[in-house]
This record gives structure tokens, sequence and C-alpha cells, in this order.
């Protein structure tokens, strides 16, 4: 069989190069910006841009949210370990639920690139389905009986009292200091209100 | 199976597990229903903190220029021109700010007790007096920025005495009286408003 000199696939199932977890994990983080709301990139794979979509259709049925960064990799490396787990079940005639059979592996086909990249969708669904898992955990139930009421509040930034603090007679005239303070605090308040409204009007 | 279709088939099959184990979407863009409007829980993205809507692009405008005409001063003071300096300071004293915001007067508060430091240092202790005193008129709500200037308040009247000491004793030393009154008053208003910062903070 002829393989992609290109391809950063490693030949060895047992032997994850840091290429392959780098690419795996830049995946999952390309599906949870995705989830964050960003746009995906112009140029991708046509099987990276698959994964994507599918994640998206996830997405786009149950909201939006990321995982915690510790949370991603962690699925990530379980899908890895899935994979070695899958190797090690072969050599004890193990049967192993994973998404191809013995007779794929048999056939010689599971070493193609293309199966190859197996561990990473299973990894990167494995993300979106979590994400998709973690926001119904965060999103609360429907009242019953109808009586609650929204629970938004409205965040007050500190006072400029409270961010420059007692001023020394010695700092008498370093109002230019004080200004930026004050100017970084308020600036980053009107892109975080930014943010939530979702860019200017 | 080729690799695609197997991603397709394992997303579509997670798709249903979760259209089937999960409560129904909430759609933040839907209307609710008329007779359901009180019930509403809101989707998660509105259930966060809002951010304080006095947080303007006016206000931004506002603050940025308040903020690059003192970085203007500062530039002009390292070449040693107070002049220049000075209008630089000055032109934060016309700028407007949306209403109802306290930091219009944090601001020129703090740009007059700069104003009146630049003057002593030049010696123009009249202008110095009038920049101080104009602001200390405009007070409406007690604030270190307030404290600030009825510090300044207090040298601009030190830096006086030292020239009436020779010339007038007398009014040297009224002066000198109105100097401590400015640094006490300064003193009662940062305690104050350190007391009421503590107490919100609930220390």
């Amino acid at each position: 069989m002829t393989r992609d000199p290109n391809d950063d696939v490693n030949d060895d199932v047992n032997d994850v190069t840091p290429k392959e977890k780098v690419r795996a994990k830049s995946l999952a983080q390309l599906i949870d910006n995705l989830i964050d709301g960003n746009a995906a990139p112009p140029a991708l794979e046509a099987h990276d841009r698959e994964l994507l979509e599918t994640a998206t259709a996830i997405v786009a049925t149950l909201g939006s949210r990321s995982l915690a960064t510790e949370q991603r990799e962690r699925i990530v490396d379980t899908a890895f370990e899935l994979g070695h787990a899958q190797e090690q079940a072969e050599a004890k005639d193990i049967i192993v639920a994973l998404p191809y059979s013995k007779a794929d592996l048999e056939d010689g086909d599971l070493a193609s690139p293309e199966r190859r990249r197996l561990p990473w969708a299973v990894a990167a669904v494995a993300v979106a389905v979590a994400a998709a898992v973690s926001i119904r955990a965060a999103w609360p139930p429907p009242p019953v009986g109808g009586t609650a009421t929204a629970s938004a509040t409205i965040k007050k930034q500190p006072s400029a009292d409270v961010l420059v603090g007692r001023i020394a007679r010695s700092d008498s005239a370093r109002a230019s200091f004080r200004m930026d303070t004050i100017y970084a605090d308020r600036l980053a308040a009107y892109r975080a209100g930014l943010l939530h409204r979702g860019g200017l009007k | 199976m080729k690799h695609s279709q197997i991603v397709r088939l394992a997303g579509a099959l997670l798709l249903a597990v979760g259209l089937l184990g999960c409560d129904p979407p909430i759609d933040p863009l839907a209307e609710p229903p008329a007779d359901d409007k009180k019930s509403l829980v809101k989707p998660p993205h509105e259930q966060v903190d809002h951010v304080d809507p006095k947080i303007s692009q006016a206000l931004m405008i506002s603050l940025s220029l308040a903020k690059n005409y003192h970085h203007r001063a500062d530039v002009f003071l390292k070449d040693g021109n107070f002049e220049q300096a000075i209008a630089s300071v000055q032109t934060i004293l016309r700028i407007k700010f949306p209403n109802d915001t306290t930091e219009e007067q944090d601001t020129k508060f703090d740009a007059r007790a700069r104003l009146g430091k630049l003057y002593i240092g030049i010696g123009k202790l009249d202008e110095a007096r009038k920049v101080v005193d104009e602001g200390l008129a405009q007070q409406t709500r007690r604030s270190f920025f307030l404290a600030n200037l009825h510090t300044v308040s207090g040298e601009v009247y030190t830096a006086q005495t030292l020239t009436l000491d020779k010339t007038d004793p007398a009014q040297a030393k009224e002066l000198r009286r109105k100097a401590l009154q400015a640094f006490d008053a300064s003193i009662d208003i940062a305690l104050e408003v350190q007391g009421t910062i503590l107490k919100e903070s609930g220390q």
C-alpha cells in the first residue's frame, strides 16, 4: 500500500507521536472554538471539515458552551487509549467496542491513513458530545408550576475610588497614571459588554 | 465502510441519542408563549451578570481623550515645557462626558489637581488657586479625587504663605490656617470614602 509522503500519521498504532497528539488536540480545539461561536477556518482538510460539520449539527441543536481544557484533553487522551486497547485486545482475542471491526483489522485497511485518523474522529465527536452534555447539565430544568423568573443581574463596575484607592499626597499630581487605571477597567467592561451583545450595533 | 461514513453515522447516532435523552432545546431567539412569559427560564447566556450599561462607547471616547491628553502633558513635561503641558491638561476640563456618570467628576477633579500642582511648579499661584477652587465649588459627592483636590488646595495655600511670610505675616498665618483646614478636609473625606468602600465590601 502506498501512502502520501505528506501524511503525518504514524504507522505504529502503539506509538502515538507528539505530532499526532498535537493534531488531534488542535482538531478538538477547532471544535471547541466552533462551540464558542467562532467561524471555522476557510482552509481545512476534507476529513477535518466533515468532523466540524458533525459537531456543528450537534451544537446547533443543543446550544453553545465550551469544555474546560482539562476535560477536553482527557477525552482526547481517552480516545487514543481506546486505540491502544484495541491492539491489546486483538493479541488476547478480547472483543472491545470500537467503531471498527476485527475484520477491518485483518483486511489491512485499518493501516490506511484515513482509517488511522479514526481515533481523532472519535476524540473530536466525543468532545462535541461531552460539550453538549455539559450544556444540558448547566441548563436548569423548566420550572414546575410556572413561577420562576429570570435571574439576570447587572454587574456594576467598581467605582474609580475602589480602583485607585486613597491618593497619597506624594501622588496628588499622578492623574495620568490613575487615568490609565480607570480607562483599562472601563475598557475591559466595555469589551465584555460588546461580546455579550454580540458586537457593535 | 469508509471513514467519512463512519463519522457521519456516529454523528447522526449521537445526535439522535441527544435529542431523545434530553429535554427539547430552548431557542433563545424564539418568543415565549403568550401565557408562559412569566415562567420562562432564560437560557444560560442570558443568566450571566450583565455588564454595567453605563459603560458606553461615548464614555470610552471621553475617557480615552482624557487619558491621551494626560499622556500628551507627560511628554511636554519631559521636555520641560510646562505651558504646553498645562494647555493639554486644561483641555481635559472641556471634554464632554455622558450624563449620569461619576467618571466625569473624578476625571476632571484629578485634572484640576494636576493643574494646581503644575501652576505651583511654575509659581502661578493665583491660577492654581482658581483652578482648584472652581473644582471644589462643583463637588456633588465624596470621593478620593475630591479629597486629593483638597490636598492640592492645602498645598497652594502653603505655597502662598512662603511669599507672604516676609511681607504680610498676618495674611501668611491666615493662609496657613486655611491650608490646615484643607488638609483636614482631605483626611476626613478620604476616611469617609474608605469607610464606605469597606462597608460595601463587607469588611
